[in-house]
């Protein structure tokens, strides 16, 4: 309620407007610990330094080196923060095995939030300089892009080209595209605070911390509510931050285009968290050398660039796993693909049934995976199938799953099968109302969100990773 | 995402391109509708509002959201625009959620002094399972999921449900949560055999509710904070639960554990001692450090390993953690009850099994002394 008002009254002055906003980003995130300002402060300076050598360098040899610098530095910084404990820890239990002592001072290493967002941002910012397909702008306009508050946490991660245009272009504050910006809020409020909060406290958690502890029904509904759950979380805080930066007069791009009604594992990472799989495809699968160099490189890429996707989640064998068998599938779907090109057939004729079928196929496959995203450790995630897998336990009492819980796994589901055009006809309508009648709408679904949401809500999934 | 041939244009909702059928609006605009809104909702939603405003930070802004929201609530009731939020709660099946209960129990012993507990340790076994129950703060969380994956391996142990951990809860803010009132309900069907408790690490701060009094540390704090401790020991163990309360671990923040933490570990241990035989005080700092020093992040585990046993934020704990302190209290329920006779049964002298039902596979529960009996031993306790 501070920063929108004084965001607009200074918008026709970039100058200010970009001082202001800057000011209010670095407070956001330094509200979970100011030395993280320092650190997103240091990694802005040092990718605009290089950026600018990559612009300015003269010859192709010079140019690369100042890439190999950006590339090392970034990914440097963000295995230091993210992946030291991990590694120091699994080397020294694989020497202390091996019966070589070994027991070095591991230090505590906070994990400053949304470091794995700022830094592919800041790596896009070097490498289509490199590639000449942007131009750095000035050292403001990219601290800006990079702290942006309604991006910084959690995505979508945003490349140079779509934001920083924005930045210096003229926002009309008459012309605010306020009902599509509110509309997308209380969405992803609900999808958040209710959808998300209540399948997290009741079933969710319980099921994947003591897993043996519960029945097959009980393991099955958890399965599913934490595919809805992960959805609901993220794509409810990815509304909230388009509607936020919408209100600051900035687009972002979609980060979910209804992820569980894909027919394939393919489908699927077009419409998942959208902004992740082109920034992996642009600036890791196709550098690699995409499907161009035959088939064998090509399933090595595919696995490679899910793994390695896996792991950008976190240091754990649990996301290697994950991104495992998302890149098996899509070896898979692949293998199937090429091979009936090769053999000059048709594709199959698109019937609903076939595409139920499709769906039902990839939902399953993509809530197996989820088993391994959400467990602890191995261990948990054998514990999950085992007892999913045990017909005995099929018979025991299931207390959790309750009308609450499905409710909410319907309202996730049903969510993403509302049609397009619904949506914008809603938001249209919903423009058309008076000020007073919009505010008093919202009022009402604000009702609705505190009261259903269990109280204390739990942080966003993502701003983990 | 992998096929560089072919690339779809990327996805886009229809309600994200800009539709000429949408209205944009001036900024005064919207700022109307934020503001009705924000007053619509607040009025709509004041009950809850002012359960939160309780619940925050002591301070004058406290004071101030405490004022407003009182207002607020004493508008929306008279209007009756709390009305849809109490028949929604109803129907979710959450009615009270928003009361505010300030009341705390005083220690009641000796005022039951009728109460006999059994002097010899209550036997169990797989025909007559402990019943346990798992809550606390947040600590109470990770450690509690733990034990209940462990305790089916003893043959005897029944968890009753999941971990009731309630984040940032404690006993010294009963507007936030209510423990005593809460536990007292949880507790009321006499079904609990042993409750294990984790509080204590959002209590180093001023005592609000009923008896609130700073500040934190005071002597008048400290007879307060005892006052409260023992209230919910007592109201615990009169329904014939055992009471396994764990203390506050080491913190990464050692000044903070050593001023603060180290004293009220000390209260805790101090009223169970009061009351043996009802509540043990499980200290896991023994596990939780390298040869007898302060926090430790990582420690040995099997194997020659070397886990990290706390999360980064020094103070919960992750798994590896979480297992040591679920074995530390299972190691004392042990020592308190008998989990183990059940696997070696009394046998005749031809060498086969008693097959009738003897004393020690019962759960004897605490019993009223029949009138014209002296007092016993149970009531000594202030």
């Amino acid at each position: 309620m501070i920063v929108l008002p004084v965001s607009w009254l200074l918008m026709p002055t970039r100058q200010r407007w970009k001082l202001f906003i800057l000011a209010a980003s670095y407070f956001f995130y330094g509200y979970w610990d100011w030395r993280f300002c320092l650190l997103i402060a240091g990694a802005t300076v040092a990718n605009q330094v290089l950026a600018t050598a990559v612009f300015r360098a003269e010859n192709e040899r010079t140019k690369r080196a100042w890439l190999i610098a950006a590339v090392a530095g970034n990914l440097g910084m963000l295995a230091y923060f993210k992946y030291y404990g991990f590694f120091v820890s699994s080397a020294t239990n694989t020497l202390n095995q091996l019966g070589i002592d070994f027991s070095p001072t591991i230090i505590n290493v906070a994990l400053p939030v949304g470091i794995s967002f700022f830094t592919f941002q800041a790596l896009s910012y070097v490498i289509d300089t490199y590639r000449g397909t942007f131009t750095p702008g000035r050292l403001i306009d990219f601290a800006v892009f990079l702290s942006f508050f309604p991006h910084v946490i959690a995505g979508p991660i945003v490349r140079p080209a779509e934001f920083m245009p924005q930045i210096n272009a003229a926002h009309d504050p008459r012309r605010v595209d306020a009902s599509r910006a509110l509309f997308l809020i209380t969405i992803g409020l609900f999808k958040k605070v209710v959808i998300a909060n209540i399948l997290a406290t009741q079933i969710v958690d319980p099921v994947f911390s003591s897993p043996q502890q519960h029945s097959g029904l009980e393991v099955l509904v958890g399965i599913y509510a934490y595919a809805i759950q992960i959805y609901a979380d993220f794509s409810g805080y990815t509304d909230i931050a388009i509607g936020t930066a919408l209100l600051l007069g900035f687009r972002f791009p979609q980060n979910f285009d209804n992820p569980y009604t894909a027919t394939s594992i393919q489908d699927f990472w077009r419409r998942w968290h959208m902004t992740l799989s082109r920034w992996l495809r642009d600036y890791l699968y196709i550098p690699l050398g995409g499907n161009q160099r035959g088939k064998w490189s090509t399933y090595r890429n595919l696995m490679l660039t899910m793994v390695l996707g896996g792991l950008w989640h976190g240091a754990a064998w649990t996301f290697v796993i994950w991104g495992a068998i998302h890149g098996s599938f899509l070896c898979g779907e692949h293998f199937r693909r090429t091979r009936r090109e090769t053999k000059g057939l048709p594709d199959p004729v698109d019937t609903r049934n076939r595409r139920i079928v499709s769906r039902l196929i990839t939902f399953n496959v993509v809530c197996v995976a989820w088993v391994f995203f959400r467990a602890e450790s191995l261990e948990n995630a054998g514990n999950i199938f085992s007892q999913l897998l045990t017909p005995a336990h099929w018979f025991d009492a299931s207390p959790l799953v309750g009308g609450m819980v499905l409710f909410a796994i319907a309202a996730g589901l049903a969510e993403q099968y509302i049609p397009r055009d619904a949506w914008a006809r809603a938001m249209a309508r919903f423009s058309h109302l008076t000020p007073l009648v919009q505010g008093t709408v919202l009022g009402v679904c604000l009702l609705i969100i505190n009261t259903l949401g269990p109280r204390g809500v739990a942080p966003f999934i993502y701003f983990q990773f | 995402m992998p096929a560089t041939k072919k690339l779809p244009p990327t996805p886009q909702h229809a309600h994200e391109i800009d539709d000429p059928a949408r209205h944009t609006m001036a900024v005064g605009r919207v700022l109307i509708v934020m503001v009705t809104a924000l007053l619509v909702g607040a009025l709509l939603n004041a009950p809850g509002l002012r359960k939160t405003a309780f619940g925050q930070p002591l301070g004058w802004q406290r004071d101030v959201a405490v004022f407003i929201a009182d207002r607020l609530n004493d508008v929306s009731t008279t209007l009756l625009l709390s009305e849809p939020r109490a028949g929604i709660q109803v129907l979710a099946g959450r009615s009270g959620d928003d009361n505010v209960d300030l009341s705390l129990p005083s220690p009641t012993r000796p005022a039951d002094p009728d109460i006999v507990w059994p002097p010899t340790k209550i036997a169990f076994s797989p025909t007559k399972p402990m019943r346990l129950a798992v809550a606390g703060d947040s600590l109470s969380i990770t450690p509690g999921e733990s034990l209940i994956n462990l305790v089916p391996g003893t043959g005897v142990i029944l968890p009753t449900g999941e971990v009731d951990g309630r984040i940032s809860t404690g006993l010294a803010r009963p507007e936030i949560f209510n423990w005593p009132a809460h536990l007292n309900e949880k507790l009321a069907g006499g079904e609990i055999d042993a409750l294990v408790l984790t509080l204590g690490s959002n209590d180093d701060q001023a005592l609000t509710g009923e008896g609130g009094v700073g500040p934190l540390l005071s002597p008048e704090w400290e007879t307060e904070y005892r006052r409260r401790v023992g209230g919910l020991m007592d109201s615990v163990t009169n329904k014939g639960t055992k009471l396994f309360w764990v203390g506050v671990p080491f913190m990464s923040n050692n000044e903070r554990y050593d001023t603060r933490y180290q004293f009220m570990n000390a209260i805790v241990r101090s009223e169970a001692e009061k009351r043996p035989g009802k509540v043990v005080y499980v200290d896991t700092n023994p596990v939780l450090s390298i040869f007898g020093g302060g926090y430790s992040q990582y420690l040995p585990g099997p194997d020659n390993t070397f886990v990290q046993v706390r999360t980064g934020d020094g103070i919960h704990f992750t798994r590896a953690g979480g297992d040591l302190v679920a074995n530390a209290v299972l190691k004392a329920m042990g020592e308190t009850f008998d989990l183990e006779s059940w696997k070696n049964p009394p046998t005749t002298k031809a060498g086969s099994p008693v097959t009738t039902t003897t004393t020690n596979t019962t759960s004897p529960k605490p019993t009223k002394k029949s009138p014209g009996k002296s007092p016993g031993k149970s009531g000594k306790n202030k």
